[in-house]
């Protein structure tokens, strides 16, 4: 069996899997895997920086727990970005129904002094955080997936689920969406 | 895996103004940092540990609630049991009467008081063969509810009633001297009615025992006695089900039920605050000091605590806790616990 640190890296540093992959994952491969691009992906999905870490754990847990059922149909890494989607709609729809009260910002983001490039980070994520809430929740997936998480736009249809066609309308519609968004803010903010 | 027709990503396309591709670079290289992800790792597999486990405990506690509920069964039919065994000592129950004829004649003459004018010794041949051939059954269903010493002495009289219709001159006689009885215990309904029956001399009663010296043998007292039969028996059953149901402390000790829902309010709180969870955590250590979730309690209560910033107390009950359970599920969740607030710069005292 092939380790995952021989697999060949994509351009996301996260090993790809060869064509046809069925063989079994362990735990430990799964979750590291998923470590590195599951808390970034449900970021810019719109997870709210509060519940990301758990968000995020979750993500891992279905994985982890539904790991047996995975039938190499699909490769790890759409899988796993599947997952991620469910989990982001389900937070959404959380937020939505009202049943969470979300605090402004928990004590644990304040950031010590020194280290300026934390709340530079905070500033810019919000930045763009705002720009991607202009677009519709399907065509944001498709557009995160593409333009941030730089997957193919096949695999994008394949994480989404949908057709190829599909998956590039809704990158095509929510990419003109955020340019004019993003044209818009930056308007205000020359106004300003 | 990209094809010829896939559009230019916007990072590098001309169409998107620099501003927002610089952004989109960043967000790209928006990694976790190791630390944060040795951290994910490690909770999300601890967390799909516990999971297991929890499946496995929440297993066995299904097994011991559906023992608890077939004990309560048990018990239940027990009370029942006892109850019948009671009653059927007592003499309340049918066939006790029915078994042996001749031990009522003694009963008969016990309240000879009250039926002055029963007859008694002249009859007593009669109605040993009369009974024996065909026992008023039905009848003699009567209540334990008289006032007499032996209960059963309402259920001797009976016989005397086929043999009295038989030999004929004090029908009424009979009558009366039920209604007496009956009318002697305030709390009896039929003796009421007996009562009723007597005054007016309308009823059931006396128009049989006139005819009945043309040989008609079907019994008409038998026919009055049924409603006073199922009313009997109605109580009787209340009380039975009464007994049955009182919920026994000791199932529900057993089952941990209160454990669980004590600490399960404790975790509910936590978020919210960890000050009350601490406090139930507490009384559950004082209330069930050898509990079966003792492990849970624990490792609640050092969570709470490390929320309230209690590091020292928490680290300290976190050893004793690894010393003690070296094997715990809990293991997992509680050095998370720890390692978070290491881990997390806000708050650290």
């Amino acid at each position: 069996m092939k380790g995952t640190p021989a697999l060949p890296l994509d351009s996301n540093n996260v090993p790809m899997d060869p064509p046809g992959q069925t063989e079994t994952y362990t735990t430990q491969t799964v979750a590291e895997l998923g470590a590195k691009f599951v808390p970034q992906t449900l970021r810019y999905l719109g997870v709210p920086e509060e519940v990301l870490r758990d968000a995020a754990q979750d993500v891992l847990v279905v994985a982890l727990r539904r790991l047996d059922n995975f039938e190499g149909r699909s490769t790890l890494k759409t899988w796993l970005y599947g997952i991620c989607i469910r989990i982001a709609q389900e937070q959404r729809r959380k937020r939505k129904n009202g049943r969470e009260v979300l605090v402004e910002q928990l004590p644990e983001m304040t950031t010590p002094p020194g280290q300026e490039s934390a709340v530079e980070k905070a500033q810019w994520r919000r930045a763009l955080g705002a720009v991607l809430d202009t677009v519709s929740p399907e065509q944001r997936e498709a557009f995160v997936l593409f333009e941030i998480q730089r997957l193919s736009m096949k695999e994008v249809a394949e994480v989404l689920g949908c057709p190829l066609q599909t998956a590039y309308f809704r990158h095509k519609a929510g990419r003109a969406r955020v340019l004019d968004a993003f044209k818009k803010q930056a308007g205000e903010g020359s106004e300003k | 895996m990209t094809d010829q027709y896939e559009p230019q990503r916007l990072f590098e396309s001309p169409e998107a103004p620099p501003e927002l591709r610089e952004l989109l670079l960043r967000a790209h290289e928006d990694l976790p940092s190791l630390a944060e992800r040795a951290l994910l790792i490690k909770a999300a597999t601890g967390a799909a540990d516990m999971a297991r486990t929890t499946l496995v405990g929440a297993r066995g506690l299904r097994w011991a609630t559906r023992v608890a509920r077939h004990s309560t069964k048990l018990w239940a039919v027990a009370a029942v049991g006892v109850g019948v065994g009671a009653l059927y000592s007592a003499g309340v129950l049918p066939r006790h009467s029915a078994q042996a004829p001749h031990a009522q004649v003694p009963q008969v003459q016990v309240s000879p008081s009250q039926a002055p004018q029963l007859q008694v010794p002249q009859v007593q041949p009669l109605q040993v063969q009369d009974s024996a051939d065909q026992p008023p059954v039905q009848e003699e269903r009567r209540p334990g509810s008289d006032e007499e010493p032996r209960s059963s002495g309402g259920l001797a009289a009976r016989p005397a009633t086929t043999r009295e219709l038989h030999t004929g001159p004090s029908a009424h006689s009979y009558s009366r001297a039920h209604a007496h009885r009956a009318a002697s215990t305030p709390s009896d309904a039929a003796g009421a009615r007996l009562r009723s029956v007597e005054d007016g001399r309308a009823s059931l009663h006396s128009p049989p025992a006139s005819g009945r010296l043309t040989g008609d043998r079907s019994d008409t007292p038998a026919l009055e006695a049924r409603p006073v039969d199922a009313q009997d028996n109605s109580a009787a059953r209340a009380e039975i089900e009464a007994r049955g149901n009182s919920p026994s402390p000791e199932i529900r000790h057993v089952t941990g039920a209160e454990e669980a829902s004590l600490l399960r309010s404790a975790r509910q709180s936590l978020a919210r605050s960890p000050e009350r969870t601490l406090s139930l955590t507490d009384e559950h250590l004082r209330r069930y000091p050898h509990g079966i979730l003792d492990q849970e309690r624990e490792a609640l209560a050092i969570e709470a605590l490390m929320e309230l910033g209690r590091y020292d107390v928490a680290r300290t009950r976190a050893r004793a806790f690894q010393r003690a359970y070296p094997e715990s599920p809990y293991r997992a969740r509680i050095q998370h616990a720890l390692a978070r607030a290491a881990a997390d710069p806000g708050t650290r005292p």
